[in-house]
């Protein structure tokens, strides 16, 4: 299944014009170390480990397998010379690709540099439920044993999304909701949305899945809800945990349960940013 | 005989009619798969040359600076030319050309 572009890296290695000029390294979004060392064996290039999804953000989320042709554009930058989105595994397409990129790294001229990277369109995730129902998800989140308080703030943490809060009277503690929505490395797999709170010393308190699926596009039932929850359900988030797919991902879910280890292990972030603009106080 | 039921045997023009029609539904669905197998083919050749979606870098983008954990592997290290363990800005290489692929292992 793999062996595309193991062909490909054959193939570049064997010709003596490309072999020390163009090298093929694969990064793997959302997967550590131990991952990486597993799979390692399928692969004839270097894969290297994002597990907290650095590059994967920088190059805007892809749907995986992604692929980029760049050469060096100085400061540590990469310039981007074509790029493709899913699986193309006619190996002579791709070598001709190869040497197509090659030609516009040597010549420089055919690329168009675009003047500002921001002035491409966003591509924002919307939350794929109705306001009054989520409104709905975020009291459910806020609600600890029963204590309520109507007055629920709506803080703006722009990247890392919307965190929702409230103060119980009764226990003198503060709570918190964030609204996650993050898209999937995989070409089949559909963005993920949930509410997670948690207190405003950074033990969990509750998960509310709003929209994720699992394989062929079958929604998360409350079993996996439960499994899930179950997994943070006593912990604090600000304790660095890592994602074992065996023992924590929820069957046919893995990558989406991934991103949620993922998202959750944000909350130290979040709460440092709580801290800065007072709502925590240390 | 009596008391015993057997099967009717079906009337043998019934036999032609049904055999008649057999033929005719299997072209159809020739016919049909025919179709299936065009719009297939379309479907494959529109999803190797899907256009890539907003906000995904695309030729003449500038990736920032990045850095990736150096391999494990000795081979891979030497493939890519590298000295020290620990990161690596992968621009920072002596190549002309990279051929990055975004992936995951599951």
């Amino acid at each position: 299944m793999r062996s595309y572009i193991n062909e490909l890296f054959a193939r570049i290695e064997k010709d003596s014009e490309l072999k020390n000029s163009v090298k093929i390294i694969g990064i793997a979004a959302g997967n550590n170390k131990g991952d990486v060392a597993f799979e390692e064996k399928k692969y004839d290039y270097p894969i290297v480990p994002d597990e907290k999804y650095e590059f994967h953000q920088l190059v805007g989320q892809p749907p995986t397998p992604f692929f980029i042709f760049a050469r060096p554009y100085g400061n540590g930058r990469l310039l981007v010379l074509d790029s493709f989105l899913g699986k193309l595994e006619d190996t002579d397409k791709l070598f001709a690709m190869v040497k197509a990129a090659m030609k516009k790294s040597l010549s420089g001229s055919p690329v168009t540099l675009k003047k500002n990277q921001n002035d491409q369109e966003s591509d924002e995730l919307v939350i794929p439920v109705e306001d009054s129902k989520l409104v709905k998800m975020i009291s459910q989140s806020l609600a600890v044993n029963g204590e309520h308080n109507d007055k629920i703030e709506k803080i703006n943490l722009k990247e890392l999304g919307d965190i929702y809060t409230l103060a119980l009277k009764k226990s003198k503690r503060r709570i918190f909701a964030r609204i996650v929505a993050r898209k999937i490395p995989c070409v089949d797999c559909h963005d993920v949305f949930f509410v997670y709170s948690f207190d405003d010393m950074g033990q969990f308190i509750e998960f509310i899945p709003i929209s994720i699926s699992k394989l062929d596009n079958e929604k998360w039932d409350e079993k996996d809800s439960n499994k899930m929850k179950n997994n943070f359900e006593g912990k604090s988030l600000l304790t660095e945990r890592h994602f074992n797919p065996k023992v924590d991902a929820i069957s046919s879910a893995t990558i989406s349960s991934e991103v949620i280890y993922n998202s959750m292990g944000e909350t130290e972030i979040v709460i440092r940013k709580l801290i800065d603009m007072g709502y925590i106080k240390r | 005989m009596n008391g015993l039921k057997t099967n009717p045997q079906p009337f043998p023009g019934v036999c032609f009619f049904y055999k008649g029609a057999l033929s005719t539904m299997i072209k159809k669905v020739h016919i049909l798969f025919t179709f299936i197998l065009l719009g297939m083919s379309l479907f494959n050749l529109t999803v190797e040359a899907a256009d890539i979606p907003k906000g995904l870098p695309r030729e003449g983008d500038i990736i920032s600076a990045f850095s990736v954990p150096v391999p494990d592997n000795k081979t891979f290290i030497s493939y890519l030319m590298l000295e020290e363990d620990g990161i690596f800005q992968p621009a920072e290489m002596d190549v002309k050309l990279l051929f990055i692929e975004v992936l995951n292992v599951y």
